[in-house]
């Protein structure tokens, strides 16, 4: 069976799966975006959905935010993962774990949970006005969706950059100040330099579900802030197929190019989100 | 110096860990709240509890999701390992173009995918049902069950398989007594990383899913324009610490396999 | 830890376990259990009318619920999901009515129909003349719910406070592009029914530049639980949602502005392609109940079309003008009417626009 080319059949079903939902699927989407409502061929959906004004002040702000979302969650897990490599090993096996373990709570869970703490009269403004600040006004705003996105995405960013500096070699890092690097210089000799693949790999699976994220922006955003994703989803939920359909494929044009950027590395991907 | 980086590095840890934990650990604190308010402790009660396993709706999209969970899993799985077996079979490049278009739903938008397969339904089958559903979520999670049985299955000594069938064993007895053992951490962490990420899945269902079912996730966000009910709070709760026991029976079948794998390594480093 | 992981053991009650929530799931899309699968704004029934109704006839019913009424006719056309019974506004249900996707209802089979009080008939028939097609269930008009330690009831009297930047940051607006495009229309002095695309896109502009004052853009419950929260101090809401706003917070108000407002009406209708035209007949009759509609009125306080309730009511609620507008408010407000299409495709552009 093993060794056996009719074991090829085995994967039978799975390829059926693929064609059947996958590649149709998508096929559809592009049949939805080149057509009209008459039925005919057209790149209308297509132009269009690059051309309206609403459409572009997404695109831009969309981009914006998954860009933000993206550096503020390297600039805290890239640290995060040095420290953490530095642990003892059984150490680092158990708090890897522990980050990793928040993100599995439900997700719409977590939102209200952000959302317990943002409010106006939430935790926070609650803190600060028990210490005697001026109340923060945070809920609905741009910086809500960025600081749900942070939080949703994080070990999608700590994992990739943890696995690279984790199996940097500390006879390199010891070698290098034995040759008289200072700590700074052996970073961006040596660290860095190891662990680039691990922060490509982060940056593009935080940046990828954030510029065709539509949830966070409607459970954080109290309906004021269109992102992409929003308008995708409103068009279907409005009953604008072919238009929908137009923005979609220009969506995930978005995402081919950002994951080509980093090569594409499904694997990774997959593996990744396991601590 | 050395002691002062260390300590430094361990603030920072605990930093980040606080913050992640902030929402969990305020949901779990607040389940336990008399009081509706947020930050108003009203007295250790359990109301909210009682109030989650009183709500009918809350309850049926929880085993709703459950039940969706499992079945997808355990459809994907069986799919998938096969498919392993077959994917072992092909020429390399095919099995690369083919895991390459089977790793589609991964890489791309969770949006784009169930807007795809909702079209794709609506055009073949009119109006979405629990069987759109399950398809679509096995669609989702198929690749998460080949990624992880796929390297297992290379890694197998075909040889001892080979050896089973010269015993005299059938092709179908040979797999079951002797590859899957095997390859057995491999199908059981993709199984249960294919059920979490069913679980957690908010937009494939949002999509696909027909009239009058709903998952938690879809649940919650149709009653967002409710605001935060009090049985929210021990939901989250309760979910976590399943989550937790999931996670933490996936970490445990992980490290086994990891183990068992080292040994083997150091027994043939030995034979040299 | 052997013991733990035997493979035997494991397998099989994973596949147990599996094998049995497939045919669960199969099994609650089509069980014994007879269903009616209705579509409903969000909480707009009272749940135990469900259990009660399934007491009585054996029926379950089935609700899935949607937000703004734009959304429910796109699910409708779209097919994607079967309704036997749907519940919406009255200017949907004008172009349903009019591209004749619903089923005409046997009104001699509801017993209780004579429940319903002349004076709303009378509103029905502006969108569904022969009463063929709709029976209501409420209605109401547009107000702004407030906070009266923040807010000045004399801002109130016109719909301009929301607009000249007094309430910065504090203002809840409706989800909903006609409730939203109303107010604006309002503002300006024109009709709320216009289709004029200059007067439309200068109701936008003034909408867009309001956006910066808004908190946030909800719908009934959200928006009444924002401003009781005290995390807003005013919202555009249905009159409905101020009453129980009331109970939950004693500092609030319900003000209807002078120069106007609209009054809309909310009625069940059956598609064509309903599977159980009966059950849905047999629950719409439930509904008209008097029992049964006084349910549902304690359960959510929007006004009653049913007479019989009312009559049953003591005069303290009655007069509550949260709940039973008076006549005066009632004369200067407008009904919102179905479009056409041009102008709808004009509106979500235009709406699109402004939460963009």
């Amino acid at each position: 069976m093993l060794t056996n080319k009719k074991s090829l059949w085995l994967s039978g079903p799975y390829l059926v799966w693929i064609a059947g939902f996958i590649i149709l699927p998508l096929l559809t989407i592009f049949y939805y975006a080149f057509t009209n409502l008459q039925g005919g061929f057209t790149f209308e959906n297509i132009v269009g959905a690059v051309t309206d004004t609403a459409n572009i002040k997404a695109f831009g702000l969309t981009l914006l935010l998954a860009a933000a979302a993206t550096l503020i969650a390297l600039i805290l897990a890239y640290p995060l993962a040095i420290c953490l490599a530095k642990l003892g090993l059984k150490k680092q096996k158990v708090f890897i774990f522990l980050f990793i373990l928040p993100m599995w709570m439900n997700f719409m869970l977590q939102m209200v949970a952000i959302n317990v703490i943002l409010e106006d009269n939430g935790i926070i403004n609650y803190l600060l006005s028990a210490l005697g600040f001026e109340k923060i006004h945070i809920a609905n705003t741009f910086g809500a969706i960025l600081i749900g996105m942070v939080y949703d995405y994080f070990p999608f960013m700590l994992l990739p950059i943890y696995n690279t500096v984790s199996r940097i070699d500390g006879d390199l890092i010891n070698a290098s100040k034995d040759l008289g690097a200072g700590a700074i210089r052996t970073f961006f000799k040596i660290t860095f330099p190891l662990s680039f693949p691990g922060v490509i790999s982060g940056i593009t699976m935080v940046f990828v579900p954030a510029i065709s994220d539509f949830a966070i922006a409607e459970m954080l955003g109290g309906g004021k802030i269109m992102l992409v994703g929003n308008i995708v989803e409103m068009s279907f939920t409005k009953g604008h197929y072919y238009q929908g359909s137009g923005l979609a494929l220009i969506l995930m044009a978005f995402v081919v190019i950002s994951s080509l950027v980093s090569g594409g590395d499904a694997e990774a991907e997959g593996g990744a989100i396991l601590p | 110096m050395k002691r002062l980086s260390a300590f430094l590095r361990g603030v920072y840890i605990a930093l980040i860990f606080a913050l992640l934990y902030m929402p969990v650990a305020l949901m779990i604190v607040l389940s336990f709240n008399g009081s509706r308010s947020s930050y108003e402790w009203g007295g250790f009660s359990f109301v909210k509890y009682e109030a989650l396993f009183n709500n009918e709706i809350i309850m049926e999209a929880l085993l709703t999701t459950v039940l969706l969970g499992f079945a997808s899993a355990a459809l994907a799985t069986i799919i998938g390992t096969l498919a392993c077996i077959g994917l072992l079979a092909m020429k390399k490049k095919l099995q690369k173009t083919v895991t390459t278009v089977a790793n589609i739903p991964l890489l791309n938008a969770d949006i784009v995918t169930g807007i795809s397969l909702m079209l794709f339904f609506s055009a073949i089958v009119g109006r979405m049902n629990n069987v759109t559903l399950i398809a679509s979520h096995i669609t989702l999670i198929l690749p998460y069950v080949v990624l992880n049985v796929f390297p297992k299955l290379s890694q197998f000594d075909k040889s001892v398989y080979e050896a089973a069938l010269d015993l005299g064993a059938s092709p179908i007895k040979a797999f079951f007594k002797v590859t899957l053992p095997d390859i057995f951490p491999g199908v059981l962490t993709g199984f249960l990383l294919a059920l979490t990420i069913s679980l957690d899945d908010f937009t494939i269902t949002y999509f696909t899913k027909g009239q009058g079912i709903n998952t938690l996730s879809t649940l919650i966000y149709t009653n967002r324009i409710r605001g935060i009910l009090p049985e929210y709070y021990a939901l989250a709760a309760l979910t976590f610490i399943a989550v937790l026991f999931l996670i933490l029976v996936m970490q445990i079948v992980n490290m086994r396999s990891a183990t068992s794998g080292n040994n083997r390594a150091k027994a043939q480093k030995n034979n040299y | 830890m052997k013991k733990i992981f035997n493979l035997k053991s494991l397998l099989s009650v994973i596949c147990v376990v599996s094998i049995l929530a497939l045919t669960l799931l199969s099994l609650t899309g089509c069980s014994a259990k007879e269903r009616l699968y209705l579509f409903n704004y969000g909480d707009y029934i009272d749940p135990q009318v469900y259990d009660l109704f399934e007491q009585e006839y054996g029926i379950e019913v089935v609700c899935d619920e949607y937000a703004a009424p734009e959304d429910m006719y796109a699910k409708f056309v779209s097919g994607s999901a079967k309704y036997d019974l749907i519940c919406t506004s009255d200017y949907i249900l004008e172009k349903l009515i009019g591209e004749e996707r619903l089923a005409e209802i046997n009104i001699g089979n509801l017993e209780n129909f004579s429940n319903i009080s002349e004076k709303q008939l009378e509103a029905v028939r502006a969108f569904d003349p022969d009463l063929k097609y709709t029976v209501p269930h409420f209605w109401g008009t547009v107000g702004i719910l407030y906070n009266t330690e923040t807010v000045k009831r004399e801002d109130l009297k016109s719909w301009k406070c929301l607009f000249d930047g007094s309430y910065k940051g504090q203002i809840v607006m409706p989800n909903s592009e006609r409730d939203a495009f109303f107010v604006a229309l309002s503002v300006l002095g024109y009709d709320a029914n216009t289709t004029n695309e200059k007067e439309l896109r200068e109701a936008s502009e003034l909408l867009k530049k309001q956006k910066a004052d808004v908190q946030a853009y909800l719908l009934d419950e959200a928006a009444r639980v924002k401003v009781e929260s005290e995390n807003a101090d005013l919202a555009v809401i249905y009159n409905g949602e101020a009453y129980l706003a009331f109970e939950n917070n004693g500092k609030l108000d319900f003000a209807v502005p002078e120069g106007g407002t609209c009054v809309w009406l909310d009625c069940f209708a059956i598609p064509k392609d309903a599977v159980h035209q009966d059950y849905a007949e047999l629950f719409l009759d439930f509904l008209c109940r008097e029992d049964v509609a006084a349910m549902n009125f304690d359960y959510i306080y929007y006004s009653t079309p049913n007479q019989a309730v009312i009559d049953a009511l003591d005069s303290e609620i009655l007069s509550e003008s949260a709940i039973f507008p008076d006549d005066s408010t009632l004369e200067k407000c407008t009904v919102l009417k179905y479009l056409g299409a041009e102008t709808e495709k004009l509106y979500s552009e235009l709406w699109k626009n402004v939460k963009s």
